[in-house]
């Protein structure tokens, strides 16, 4: 078990998006697939969880309310702490820019909500924990 | 294994048509305008005005069919997971006014891809109505058709470059103003050629200028 593993040796997946009913059904799939799912929906509470304990993987939305993915994504590759943390965002519109920024400031995968299950979101969240 | 494959290939080519077919149509449709712009002159017969004068038409149906793809492409990723079909067909309690059967994936849809096209139509009819008073006031501003081509061009730039549009517009009229008057002696500048370079600065710098302004927040 690594330190950042629960008590359960559980991996740890921090999900950042505000709509409530996308939040539930992400953790209630990533439970069910054996991570401990932490859900944070604006800054305040991202701060929070990342201090906390450090999750495996975090799956971003680019839309927050009140500061936009991008800069959580430079806040968690600037600190030394939660750089090497993959990063996997989640947008709704799959603009060639924000693929591009996203992919110079870290992340290891990008997908557009409209285009992408469920499923596979759990299969590649899996290849980085 | 071929239909895997097939699968893999179809969702890839269908992540480049969602990621490119904005940028490129956009970009396509301001060259054609501009073009327009330039040969607006040139042309006095009934179908060139017909079409120049319609032409907003053309960045209204594209936004409008590119939230319709959105919403229809999000229909059917969730309706062919069992867990998220569920997304679907939900109430959504939190609002009074989607608080039945399909009710969050109406309020889903109509904030993620509908709302930032409404508000582009919007602020571009909004613009129209400026430009077009203004026209009637201080006629020296405007050639034939530049009334028409800022509409078109706000449209082009949509929600939120529209907010960093107007500035670099004011921007432009000062830059080609000197220009003209220290190289060719002209005193007036109309808004035609300041509202097309304005366009191009956010076409290709939007998204930078964006977040250097920190006006972030506006996306929808």
């Amino acid at each position: 078990m690594t330190s950042r593993e629960d008590l359960n040796g559980k991996k740890s997946i921090l999900i950042i998006e505000d709509d409530d009913f996308l939040v539930t059904t992400y953790r209630i799939k990533f439970e069910k697939e054996g991570f401990n799912a932490l859900i944070a929906t604006n800054r305040k509470e991202i701060m929070s969880a990342l201090e906390k304990e450090p999750p495996h993987v975090v799956l971003l939305d680019l839309m927050l309310p009140g500061i936009s993915g991008f800069d959580i994504l430079e806040i968690i590759k600037k600190n030394e702490k939660w750089k090497n943390i993959p990063v996997i965002i989640l947008s709704n519109l799959g603009q060639a820019q924000d693929i591009e920024r996203g992919k110079k400031l870290g992340v290891v995968d990008y997908f557009i909500k409209t285009n992408v299950k469920i499923n596979d979101v759990v299969k590649v969240v899996k290849k980085y924990v | 294994m071929l239909l895997r494959l097939l699968k893999s290939m179809f969702n890839f080519f269908f992540d480049l048509f969602l990621t490119w077919l904005p940028k490129l149509f956009l970009i396509a449709i301001f060259l054609a305008v501009v073009f327009l712009y330039v040969l607006r002159g040139k042309f006095s017969n009934k179908f060139f005005l017909f079409f120049y004068k319609l032409g907003f038409l053309i960045p209204i149906g594209f936004g409008i069919f590119y939230a319709f793809l959105l919403s229809a492409a999000q229909y059917f990723i969730w309706n062919k997971d069992e867990f998220t079909k569920i997304l679907l067909t939900s109430i959504d309690e939190n609002s009074a006014f989607f608080s039945y059967k399909y009710g969050y994936f109406i309020h889903y849809i109509l904030l993620h891809f509908w709302l930032s096209v409404l508000i582009s139509i919007g602020v571009a009819f909004a613009f129209y109505a400026f430009l077009f008073f203004l026209k009637k006031y201080r006629e020296r501003f405007f050639e034939d058709g530049e009334v028409e081509l800022g509409f078109v061009l706000a449209l082009i730039v949509g929600w939120p470059n529209f907010v960093i549009f107007i500035p670099l517009i004011f921007a432009f009229v000062i830059i080609i103003s000197i220009i003209r008057v220290l190289f060719l002696r002209e005193m007036y500048t109309t808004l035609g050629w300041p509202m097309i370079f304005a366009a191009l600065t956010v076409l290709i710098f939007g998204n930078n200028l964006i977040d250097i302004l920190k006006l972030g927040v506006l996306k929808i």
